[in-house]
């Protein structure tokens, strides 16, 4: 298969978060905020590149909200140019990690960077729509696919 | 006077040429020879028809019998006469067929080992096998011989071969041409530098370096079965010394060296950086000059494109060093020219944002280091530059690179020459004293360390305003970073200027306890460089300030525990008259110092390796000269921490010179009666190491009645603490009273919980009082007698109300070899799957753990057969309530359950339920908990999914 970028600009990543004396405090609470789930997704890989998306700035910790208090985490994503065919597999792939790894009270919504591609509306659409992604995750060569992106971290 | 011949050929008709039986006849041949019952000619004539035989087969095993027995002669065997006659026989034979050239050769390299070859023998038998016998259609072993055989003239008969001249050099080049066998190979090359430079090669010299340098660079890559032992390393060694043999390979190999840099290959760049800088000992300097400007290109090319290529980059280097080394003694035009391409090139580089800054900068490094001629250069050339850049630049990052190459260039410089001789260089150590003491962490550190390394260079001047800035960094607090380089520069110092230091250290000025820590740091590192300084810190240590004292016998220790070399200290201490001072001031201030047990513990560690150092009998005066004054100030005042004096006296002491003391009682008072902590277990410690140490079982039972009576009336607390070194103290040296000990601690369980630890405490060895350092006794497997004898106790006194005995296997587990573990694990299944259900401390939780991660990691077998009992518990703890690291223990545990390779059906059935309880935890309040639950739960979840 051509690439369709062949030479994607790559990005420096952040450091590993430092664990902190109040996370080691068991009296204190830790709240789940946007780096821890930046962390949990910066390092799916790209299924074009050996590269994680973090390095490909397609995932960026701006990007991110959380809030507890409604249980709600919002993901933006920037595919690497407006056309990119990936990226449906790059938002369930965020998608699927999100599932897997976040507490089941939080309601996951994983969508394109307004204005970054070319067919925004209907990816964020395909991805918004829980019967289709539960579809795409009963797919065998799909998830195989998925799990290769979500795992190499 | 012989015997009566016998017909060998009828003989050896019987005999297959490999049997036994034919190594047996030969070696009676061979023996009767060595006692004259027979003579050599003797057994050729006998051998005759075969030897003469028309069939080439019979020839072949009669010249083999020969061989073999003139082999299996001693060298003196044969005398001038028989030799001149076999060798004869011998050059003859190389012409016969080709199926017997192997047997003579055999026999021709077993007649050179004769003491009594005779002169021209070797040129006889050279010519008359570089005309027959052709080496390289032989097989391998063969021509192994025939290397042999040039081996053995080169060594024994050198005159013979340098009168052949060219005809030997000329058929030695023919046989040795296209030989491709690694093991030949790595023989020839090791002798061949030697033949090269014996022999004049004359016109052959081109063909000598063509039949050589064909194998360059080595290319060989067989798998490590096939290889026979040989690698490509080393052949490429071995190679490496026959190109650059001779002055006269110059031209070729340097030629052939650039040409090969310039391939693709790694191996050919590593293997021509090599030769280059081998030839460098050998190649006159007119060589290099002629192709030195290739040569600089070739390589500034590898150094400035090695990308991380680390030995590459760094022979690159080596191979410049040595080259620039090699012409700087013929300071000829085209030298300058070549230093000033380097440092031209280099100048274009030397901006600190430059992406060649660099390998720039280790250029520099490599022709600075070289000679005195190419120093100089660098240094006028690039100092100014780099000094006015360092000024120039306004990030840190910046000017940390800049000025760290600069230093680093100096540095090279000042190690051989004089800094003041360059008036480029004179202020370099001003500019090291400004950023000593700029704001920035990181530039003060490299300025401290700057200074240090150039230490030898600073002038009288510059040290003194030096000085003026040490009195802070001896006394302030600073960054890891500056401190450790202050250190480093102290060091440097105090081992140049001590005379001026001293002072400086005498005249500081403390202000509060902060200051006193960071200056007793500063001691600990230059105290053993000079008399006067070890003497200031052990003035500070015995000084009217108890609050200094207690800083400074903390550094002392220090300074002890660094120092390794014992006759050093031995030498150092008797030099102060340490000890005898160190214990009379003890006593002067005994009453006051029973406050500081933290400070006497010190005191006591001090002289315990005080002690250490000496011998048993200089050990015996010393025990004999303080004990007795420890007793009866105790007796007079009662003071506990004299219990840290005599354990500095008594624990490191020899066996022998133990014995010979019995325990004063009053320890046992002290342990028992005493309110500080560190005191008690001292004390406890020092009856150990008498009852493990003593010889005498009657001193021991004395000890261990005087304990039991003792111990009746003190808290449960004290007698557990008590019991327990007592039992570590017996188990080590596997007593006989040890049993009694052990149940008696397992007794203890019930009542007192915590004494769960002491199970710990038994088989823990980090404990110095209880070590073959402070010579205990310590018998193989007593851990595992202890485990399994208390194991059994334990099993036989188990209580369900409380978690004490629980608690005490946890803490064995952590501290016993995993065999025995694993050998037990039936038992301890239950203990462990109990102590999981209801021990709710943290550090047993953990100890089990621990041991169960252990055994995970190792994919062992019991962890899959009792998944069923210990998966279920895991997942409970996983919601641990009171520990967040139970809950990430419990975690890891679950999570190594699914990445150990267990097999699938086993692990699969527990799929739903770990993800479940899993995805509890991702809710957990601590984030660390999360993380290891998120790691966890995608390694079951992709366990059976498709990749």
């Amino acid at each position: 298969m051509e690439l369709e970028n062949v030479n994607p600009n790559v990005y420096n990543k952040v450091n590993e978060r430092l664990i902190t004396a109040e996370e080691q405090d068991d009296n204190v609470v830790d709240e789940i905020d946007t780096r821890e789930v930046f962390d949990l997704i910066r390092g799916i890989n790209d299924p074009e590149h050996p590269l994680s998306l973090e390095e490909l700035h397609v995932l960026e910790e701006s990007l991110i909200e959380v809030d507890n208090d409604r249980n709600l985490v919002r993901v933006l994503y920037t595919p690497t140019i407006p056309h990119c065919s990936m990226a449906t597999l790059i938002g369930l792939s965020i998608h699927v990690k999100l599932l897997r790894c976040l507490p089941g009270r939080f309601k996951v919504t994983v969508e394109i960077n307004p204005g970054t591609h070319a067919s925004e509306h209907s990816v964020n659409k395909q991805l918004a729509d829980k019967e289709r992604v539960a579809a795409a995750l009963e797919n065998r060569h799909l998830i195989k696919v998925i799990n290769q992106c979500i795992v190499s971290n | 006077m012989f015997k009566m011949e016998i017909s060998y050929p009828e003989i050896f008709k019987q005999v297959p040429k490999d049997s036994d039986d034919f190594q047996l006849q030969c070696n009676k041949l061979s023996k009767d020879i060595v006692d004259k019952q027979k003579t050599i000619l003797n057994v050729i004539e006998n051998l005759n028809s075969y030897l003469t035989d028309p069939s080439h087969h019979k020839r072949e095993y009669g010249t083999h019998i020969l061989s073999e027995v003139i082999s299996k002669l001693s060298s003196d065997a044969l005398s001038l006469q028989e030799l001149h006659f076999i060798n004869k026989f011998y050059t003859d034979r190389l012409r016969d067929h080709h199926e017997v050239i192997p047997a003579v050769l055999r026999g021709v390299l077993a007649l050179m080992s004769q003491k009594n070859y005779p002169d021209g023998g070797c040129t006889e038998m050279l010519s008359s096998l570089f005309q027959n016998v052709s080496c390289q259609q032989q097989q391998r072993g063969d021509r192994y011989n025939i290397y042999c055989i040039f081996k053995h003239c080169l060594e024994f008969r050198s005159d013979e071969i340098k009168s052949m001249g060219l005809d030997f050099v000329y058929g030695f080049i023919s046989a040795i041409d296209s030989e491709k066998d690694p093991r030949n190979l790595v023989f020839l090359f090791g002798w061949l530098p030697q033949l090269i430079r014996t022999v004049s090669l004359g016109h052959l010299k081109e063909e000598m370096f063509e039949t050589v340098s064909c194998y360059f660079p080595i290319d060989f890559r067989v798998s490590a079965q096939d290889s026979m032992g040989i690698t490509r390393e080393a052949l490429a060694e071995v190679l490496a010394p026959c190109l650059c043999a001779i002055d006269d390979f110059a031209s070729d190999c340097i030629g052939l060296a650039l040409e090969k840099l310039g391939s693709s290959m790694r191996i050919a760049k590593l293997d021509s950086l090599n030769v280059l800088k081998m030839g460098c000992g050998v190649f006159s300097e007119e060589s290099f000059l002629l192709h030195s400007t290739e040569l600089w290109a070739s390589i500034q090319k590898e150094v400035y494109s090695a990308s991380g290529d680390y030995e590459i980059e760094s022979l690159a280097l080596d191979t410049l060093s040595a080259i620039v080394s090699r012409i700087s003694s013929s300071n000829t035009d085209t030298f300058k020219a070549l230093l000033s391409n380097i440092t031209d090139t280099s100048k274009l580089n030397l901006r600190p944002d430059a992406k060649l800054f660099s390998a720039t900068g280790k250029i520099l490094e490599a022709v600075t280091k070289s000679s005195k001629v190419s120093a100089e250069h660098v240094i006028k050339q690039c100092i100014p530059l780099m000094m006015n850049t360092y000024q120039i630049v306004s990030t840190i990052p910046e000017r940390l690179i800049v000025f760290q190459q600069l230093i680093s260039i100096v540095a090279i410089y000042s190690k051989s020459y004089n800094l003041n001789e360059m008036e480029e260089l004179k202020l370099i150590p001003n500019l090291c004293l400004q950023a000593a003491i700029e704001d920035h962490p990181q530039i003060r550190a490299l300025g401290l360390k700057s200074l240090g390394i150039l230490h030898n260079a600073l002038s009288e001047e510059i040290r003194v305003n030096f000085y003026k800035s040490m009195r802070v960094y001896l006394v302030i607090k600073q960054e890891r970073i500056v401190r450790e380089a202050f250190h480093h520069c102290l060091i440097q110092l105090t081992s140049s200027y001590t005379k001026e230091v001293l002072p400086v250290i005498q005249e500081v000025q403390i202000s509060s306890e902060d200051d006193l820590i960071v200056f007793m740091d500063c001691l600990v590192e230059i105290a053993l460089i000079s008399d006067d300084i070890f003497q200031f810190l052990f003035q500070k240590c015995i000084g009217d300030d108890l609050n200094t004292s207690t800083h400074a016998f903390s550094a002392l220790k220090q300074v002890f525990i660094k120092q390794e070399s014992v006759e050093f200290l031995e030498n150092y201490l008797q030099k102060f008259d340490f000890l005898n001072v160190l214990i009379d001031w003890v006593f002067s201030k005994l009453e006051l110092l029973n406050t500081r047990d933290k400070m006497m513990k010190d005191v006591g560690e001090v002289l315990r390796v005080i002690v250490s150092c000496h011998n048993c009998d200089k050990q015996r005066i010393i025990v004999e000269k303080h004990l007795n004054r420890v007793i009866e100030l105790f007796g007079l005042n009662k003071i506990d921490v004299s219990v840290f004096v005599l354990s500095g006296l008594i624990v490191r002491l020899d066996r022998a010179v133990l014995s010979d003391f019995r325990m004063p009682d009053f320890i046992i008072e002290i342990a028992t009666k005493t309110t500080s902590e560190l005191v008690q277990v001292e004390a406890f410690q020092l009856i150990a190491n008498y009852l493990n140490k003593l010889d005498s079982e009657d001193e021991i039972t004395r000890i261990l009645v005087a304990i039991e009576t003792s111990s009746t009336n003190v808290d449960i607390a004290r007698q557990v603490g008590l019991c327990t070194w007592v039992t570590k103290a017996l188990v080590m040296r596997s007593h006989p009273q040890s049993d009694k000990w052990i149940n008696l601690m397992v007794s203890s369980l019930k009542m007192h919980a915590p004494a769960a630890m002491g199970f710990k405490i038994v088989l823990d060895e980090s404990y110095d009082a209880l070590s073959t350092k402070s010579n205990c006794q310590k018998r193989l497997l007593y851990k595992q007698r202890f485990f399994t004898q208390s194991t059994k106790s334990i099993n036989e006194a188990y209580d369900e109300t409380t978690t004490a005995h629980l608690c005490a296997i946890a803490y064995m587990l952590e501290e016993i070899p995993q065999t025995v573990i694993k050998m037990q694990f039936e038992q301890l299944i239950r203990f462990i799957s109990l102590g999981l259900d209801t021990i709710t401390e943290l550090k047993p939780l953990t100890a089990i753990f621990t041991t169960l991660d252990n055994l995970l990691q190792k994919k062992d077998p019991l962890m899959e057969s009792y998944i069923q009992t210990l998966l279920p518990r895991f997942l409970k703890l996983s919601a641990f309530k009171d520990s967040m690291y139970v809950r990430c223990s419990a975690i890891m545990c679950v999570s190594g359950y699914a990445t150990a390779g267990y097999p699938l059906h086993k692990v699969l059935p527990f799929k739903s339920d770990v993800i479940v309880a899993l995805g509890k935890c991702l809710d957990d309040p601590k984030r660390l908990v999360r993380n290891k639950a998120v790691a966890a739960r995608m390694y079951w979840y992709i366990m059976d999914e498709p990749i």
